[in-house]
């Protein structure tokens, strides 16, 4: 017994001491990435996290021709592409800047900046920017300029947009009756189709309180920019409760029509694919899988912007990736000019012509007028709201938009009505900031 | 001395590679975790000494009863539940023989094998409330659809269901392997005594399984409190946006997770771990002592 205690103490130490024995990690540069200047002789990688969907595909043969492009161009630069969805972009970019080992390069959601800036990942470039010609700093969409821009700092370059639209199913519609060219102007009159979906046997809508972007997506609906986000200034919402009550108003009518399922959910997909569900509200990314059944199944559909409470006021949210520099990097030189490179206009052109998807070089646009996804694309962007304004300020504090989704239900479930539901939640929005650090 | 150190070194240095790895990657974080929750840190910046304030931040949110709440009705049921059917199955493949055994306990371990976020989301998809498999079989059968990922107070039992139909093939791999090493003399003794099957299974088989059965129900406890891939997955969760509709399978992993990587919060997130760590402990103590108590009668 004595013996076993022994052996156990012993083994117990040799584990205590081995784990004092690790060290906290230190900064590796990688072993190419040598300062590079204009006519540099010595090698350099540049390590380039993209989107998971830009860097695979058509958009992946694209960026690789980019990539090949820039490196004929530039002898003895080579860029390393790595693919990287949303999640592992934002736990990668946490555990890469605690490390130190953050990529030169990679995109990032713009509701996503103020955390890459809290994580010390995000490099001002504002020097760079400025030392650009305008002729082409012109080119980029000044409102994402704008908004990548905090305190004269600027966290990145734009370099592709997205908004959120409805896509029809003209089967269902013509099916309930309704001409897919009749317009819809308010929400009233939505409502008065979808009641024609349901009556003639088929579904609407799915649930718009499951996801925080369905949220922004509706309530851009009534509201303006003013009326959403936080105002860190003075430590409250800017959500508008007279508003926030109207919009949940509509969406209990609108849930009398439509799925329980969440308009986000794949279940509402695979309904709209089997024409029994008349609307889903997305993004252009979502065009790719109804093109596909469009050839293979005839899925019949179009798209156009999210009805709002009035004519002149769309629904929709939006926002942009940028690309982001890692701070402090040598290799930062090289990086911008391959930046500027993807994005001067003939690259963007290249590419949004081959994918329809909004970039933030403004001449492109102008250049594919006859891209209907990505013109209204371009169109949902001007009248959507952010999803998490202001997006380069602060990160928003733990359960915000959870307290807002779970407010919307509440609501549907009756345990408020529209009105209490709204008193309740701007209180509840306003503790949250209060209680963030 | 020199003998013991002859004998037995040689021993210790063949340890050391498991060991060097187990200390780095398991004893290392469970005390680097411990420091971190005395402190606010973000990852990148120097942290900030705030003694028990995270501990305190966190037992007072209301998301941590919730997630806690949650927990202790999950794991009230599925671990039970999960021991039952297990043992059932093992039992009625016990008394196979030939092809229908082998075939059988692969059907049963097949579920064990499928990554988990592939289960959860083919289910999340079975349980879709007018597009499930589910709900449509409901349907067809007369009954009225089950809001299966969408009633809070039906989540659990959805969650409980995927879990069970994921883990009992694994619980029941173990009670086989134990109900093979039972003698048949004891059946066979037990017959001559006049013992009907039921009485068996009573009388022989659950009290010779009692070891196996110990280590299936101190791992399933141990899994179910750390439960997080799955209802991460049900419930469509983001790092911003978790739990389902009105936290209905928000757990403390996931919250913990949430503190973590969708605020960097990670003092935080390292109090909410160590916190569970403790619970953790506490209930596996308490079921060895258990163990041991009724072992000593």
């Amino acid at each position: 017994m004595k013996r076993t205690i022994k052996n156990i103490s012993l083994l117990l130490v040799l584990c205590i001491a081995l784990s004092a024995c690790a060290t906290a990690s230190t900064q590796k540069p990688t072993a190419e990435s040598t300062v590079a200047t204009g006519g540099q002789t010595e090698p350099v990688t540049i390590e380039y996290w993209a989107y998971a969907d830009y860097a695979s595909g058509e958009a992946g043969e694209l960026q690789k021709t980019f990539i090949a492009e820039f490196e004929a161009a530039n002898p003895g630069v080579k860029i390393n592409m790595a693919p990287k969805n949303d999640d592992e972009l934002l736990a990668g970019i946490a555990a890469a800047a605690a490390s130190k080992t953050l990529p030169d390069l990679y995109m990032q959601s713009s509701d996503m900046g103020a955390l890459d800036i809290k994580l010390n990942g995000l490099d001002d470039v504002s020097a760079k920017w400025v030392a650009e010609p305008e002729t082409l700093r012109n080119q980029f969409n000044p409102q994402w300029i704008d908004h990548i821009t905090v305190d004269g700092k600027m966290w990145g370059v734009p370099y592709t947009g997205f908004s959120s639209f409805v896509f029809r199913n003209l089967t269902v519609l013509k099916a309930a009756g309704i001409d897919p060219n009749e317009k819809v102007e308010n929400w009233e009159q939505w409502l008065a189709q979808m009641k024609k979906i349901k009556d003639a046997g088929y579904l609407a809508l799915g649930r718009m309180s499951d996801a925080s972007q369905d949220f922004v997506a509706a309530y851009s609906g009534i509201a303006n920019e003013n009326e959403w986000g936080i105002d860190w200034a003075n430590k409250k919402t800017l959500l508008n409760p007279e508003k926030y009550a109207e919009l949940n108003k509509f969406l209990l009518a609108a849930n009398e029509y439509g799925t329980e399922n969440g308009n986000r959910d794949q279940a509402a997909a695979d309904l709209f694919l089997s024409n029994k569900i008349a609307y889903l509200i997305s993004g252009p990314w979502t065009n790719v899988k109804l093109a596909d059944a469009k050839k293979t199944t005839g899925l019949e559909y179009d798209f156009v912007l999210i009805p709002g409470s009035t004519a002149d006021n769309f629904g929709g949210h939006a926002g942009f990736e940028f690309i982001g520099f890692a701070p402090n990097n040598e290799n930062v030189d090289i990086a911008w000019k391959f930046v500027m490179y993807i994005c001067d206009e003939p690259q963007q052109t290249r590419w949004a012509t081959l994918l329809s998807r909004l970039v933030s070089n403004q001449d492109t646009l102008l250049k594919i007028p006859n891209d209907a996804l990505l013109q209204i694309t371009a169109e949902g962007a001007k009248s959507g709201l952010f999803t998490q304004p202001p997006d380069f300020v602060k990160a928003y504090p733990s359960g915000y938009n959870q307290a807002i989704l779970d407010n919307m239900v509440k609501i549907e479930e009756g345990q408020f009505t529209p009105e209490e539901g709204a008193q309740q939640l701007i209180t509840t929005l306003n503790q949250i900031i209060q209680d963030s650090d | 001395m020199n003998y013991w150190i002859r004998k037995n070194l040689k021993h210790y240095f063949m340890l050391i590679p498991f060991f060097l790895f187990f200390s780095v990657f398991f004893i290392y974080p469970i005390f680097r975790g411990f420091y971190t929750s005395f402190f606010k840190w973000d990852v990148t910046h120097m942290s900030e000494f705030v003694g028990l304030g995270n501990y305190i931040s966190v037992v007072k949110s209301t998301d941590f009863t919730k997630s806690f709440i949650n927990l202790f009705k999950y794991v009230g049921i599925t671990v039970p539940l999960g021991i039952v059917l297990a043992t059932l199955v093992a039992l009625l493949i016990d008394s196979f023989k030939g092809f229908f055994a082998g075939f059988f306990r692969s059907a049963y371990f097949f579920p064990t094998m499928i990554p988990m976020f592939l289960t959860a989301s083919i289910w999340r998809w079975m349980l879709a409330t007018e597009v499930g498999i589910v709900n449509t079989g409901l349907i067809w059968l007369g009954s009225t659809p089950i809001r299966w990922l969408l009633d809070p107070k039906i989540m659990i039992i959805s969650l409980v269901i995927v879990d069970s139909w994921h883990s009992v093939g694994f619980n029941m791999v173990i009670l086989l392997a134990g109900l093979k090493n039972i003698p048949d003399e004891y059946y066979d003794a037990a017959k001559m005594d006049g013992a009907n099957k039921f009485q068996q299974v009573i009388y022989i088989t659950i009290p010779q399984l009692r070891p196996i059965l110990f280590f299936t129900i101190v791992y399933g406890f141990i899994s179910a409190l750390q439960v997080f891939d799955a209802p991460w997955l049900l419930s469509a969760s983001q790092y911003t946006t978790y739990g389902g509709r009105l936290k209905g399978l928000l757990f403390p992993v996931m919250d913990m997770m949430g503190l973590a990587f969708g605020t960097l919060s990670f003092g935080k997130a390292s109090a909410y771990g160590f916190m569970l760590t403790v619970i953790i402990l506490i209930i596996t103590a308490v079921l060895f002592y258990v163990q041991r108590k009724s072992e000593e009668r």
